[in-house]
């Protein structure tokens, strides 16, 4: 099949970028999204232009590495996978797709559909952890933990840090993904120690990258490729009351 | 003082004031329906409701004045909450379908402008009575006491044509903004989980529904002529 492209080019982080068009022909249906553009890239290379710049690592869906926001949709279409692992079966021949990167002001476009995602690590830095003295694995089941607690902790750790619903929020709030890393540290025994710097600590990094608010419209966990539930969101928000509260914002 | 930084100047503590105080002035709202349906016991009913409500000075200007103070709160929170969203993407999608984003939450602020508007309209017009003169002079009797005649001034008020449709539009921007709003207050404030998620939204949505409908009703019967 053969697709009308409209890709974002923009030659670097402080130039003025446009949507160009292109046509990608002779799509096979087996292919993966980012295989068609791979495809693209190559005739590009050919007339000796310059390929479209995309992230990419795993292709598996499961590194978080690749970000467009397809036809408005940050990971295209399909609900619940990352645009690597978008088949262009689930297009038509014919079909325009517009291709656009990330767009958030903590998410600066380093060149086309790149974005630097480092604010994300920042957040992670700033309280995204455990503090144990690390040493030999410890035992299975030296520390007891329900079943439902833990598969609690197993979904928000799902989360792979995309940034989807950063682009996906009309507000580009972070929310779902601080939530999520949180969430997943604050069910478990080994996160509680930290909980209340933890939520404190991550939250403050959040506003002060520039990130918007959350507005509970919940576009984040529609277009998360892991599903991470925006409950998690009203726990964090439990979480940060209980660590204001408690006095933890007087510690920094 | 700390404290108060961390809930006045962070994301996540100002969710918490737009919560608490919407959750303030949405009891105020479903309070002022549940009275003003007494519209329908007839007339002595309201204006014994409207002594009531009139008979301690102090009370009432202190609830007039608390209700206005957490408006203003919710107000200033949402615009400020409002310029750093706009600021955190400067540059629009050019595809920019949201579509999974609902109705009802992207009017949240377009929808507020016009609720505050019309509340100070309704004010000024039927409460102050600044901009009909004439309209809340009526007296009625009440037993031996003349008292204002409140039921046959809303009747009037409220059932000329224009001011009718106006109750009617801002009863449909009160209702969009609540049918997101009220179960945003759970989230916001921490208090959904997935044991209660559904029925906080089909509880708050019935609510919604109960106010839309009672809130339609007192213009339609005023302007219909059904109650004279």
């Amino acid at each position: 099949m053969n697709l009308n492209l409209k890709v974002w080019r923009q030659k670097n982080e402080t130039s003025e970028g446009e949507m160009k068009s292109y046509v990608a022909k002779d799509v096979s249906p087996d292919m993966s999204f980012l295989e068609m553009l791979d495809v693209v890239n190559e005739e590009l290379i050919m007339k000796g232009e310059d390929p479209i710049a995309f992230d990419s690592d795993c292709r598996e869906g499961i590194c978080g590495t690749c970000s467009m926001v397809v036809n408005g949709v940050p990971h295209g279409p399909q609900r619940g996978t990352t645009v690597c692992q978008l088949h262009m079966r689930h297009f038509k021949d014919g079909d325009s797709i517009a291709i656009e990167p990330w767009r958030a002001k903590p998410f600066p476009i380093l060149k086309d559909l790149i974005t630097n995602r480092q604010a994300f690590d920042r957040i992670l830095q700033a309280g995204g952890y455990i503090s144990v003295n690390t040493g030999n694995v410890g035992d299975a089941n030296a520390l007891p933990i329900a079943k439902d607690k833990a598969d609690q902790a197993m979904d928000a750790a799902a989360c792979i840090g995309c940034g989807a619903c950063v682009a996906a929020c009309k507000n580009a709030s972070a929310m779902l993904f601080v939530s999520a890393k949180v969430g997943h540290l604050g069910f478990l025994p080994q996160g509680q120690p930290e909980r209340d710097r933890r939520v404190w600590r991550m939250i403050s990094q959040m506003d002060k990258e520039g990130f918007g608010n959350c507005t509970n419209t919940y576009a984040c966990e529609s277009v998360c490729p892991k599903r991470i539930s925006a409950m998690f969101i009203s726990r964090m928000n439990r979480d940060y009351a209980m660590a204001v509260a408690k006095g933890e914002c007087n510690n920094l | 003082m700390n404290q108060i930084k961390a809930i006045f100047l962070s994301s996540v503590g100002r969710k918490y004031i737009m919560a608490l105080t919407g959750a303030a002035l949405s009891a105020f709202v479903f309070v002022h329906l549940l009275g003003n349906l007494q519209l329908f016991l007839g007339a002595e009913a309201l204006n014994k409701y409207a002594v009531l409500l009139k008979s301690n000075f102090a009370l009432l200007w202190g609830y007039r004045l608390g209700l206005g103070a957490i408006a203003l709160v919710h107000i200033v929170v949402a615009l400020s909450l409002w310029v750093e969203n706009r600021a955190a993407r400067p540059q629009k999608y050019a595809v920019n379908t949201q579509p999974y984003t609902d109705f009802a939450s992207k009017m949240m602020v377009c929808g507020g402008v016009a609720i505050f508007f019309f509340v100070l309209w309704h004010i000024l017009d039927l409460t102050g009575g600044v901009l009909r003169p004439g309209l809340t002079d009526a007296k009625a009797m009440l037993g031996d006491k003349e008292v204002t005649d409140v039921y046959h001034i809303v009747i009037k008020g409220i059932g000329h044509p224009v001011a009718g449709l106006c109750y009617l539009i801002a009863t449909c921007c009160l209702a969009l903004h609540l049918w997101h709003g009220l179960e945003s207050i759970f989230q916001s404030l921490g208090l959904r989980n997935k044991v209660y998620y559904m029925y906080i939204r089909w509880i708050t949505r019935a609510a919604v529904l109960f106010l839309f409908v009672g809130m339609c009703l007192i213009p339609l019967v005023c302007m219909l002529g059904i109650l004279k």
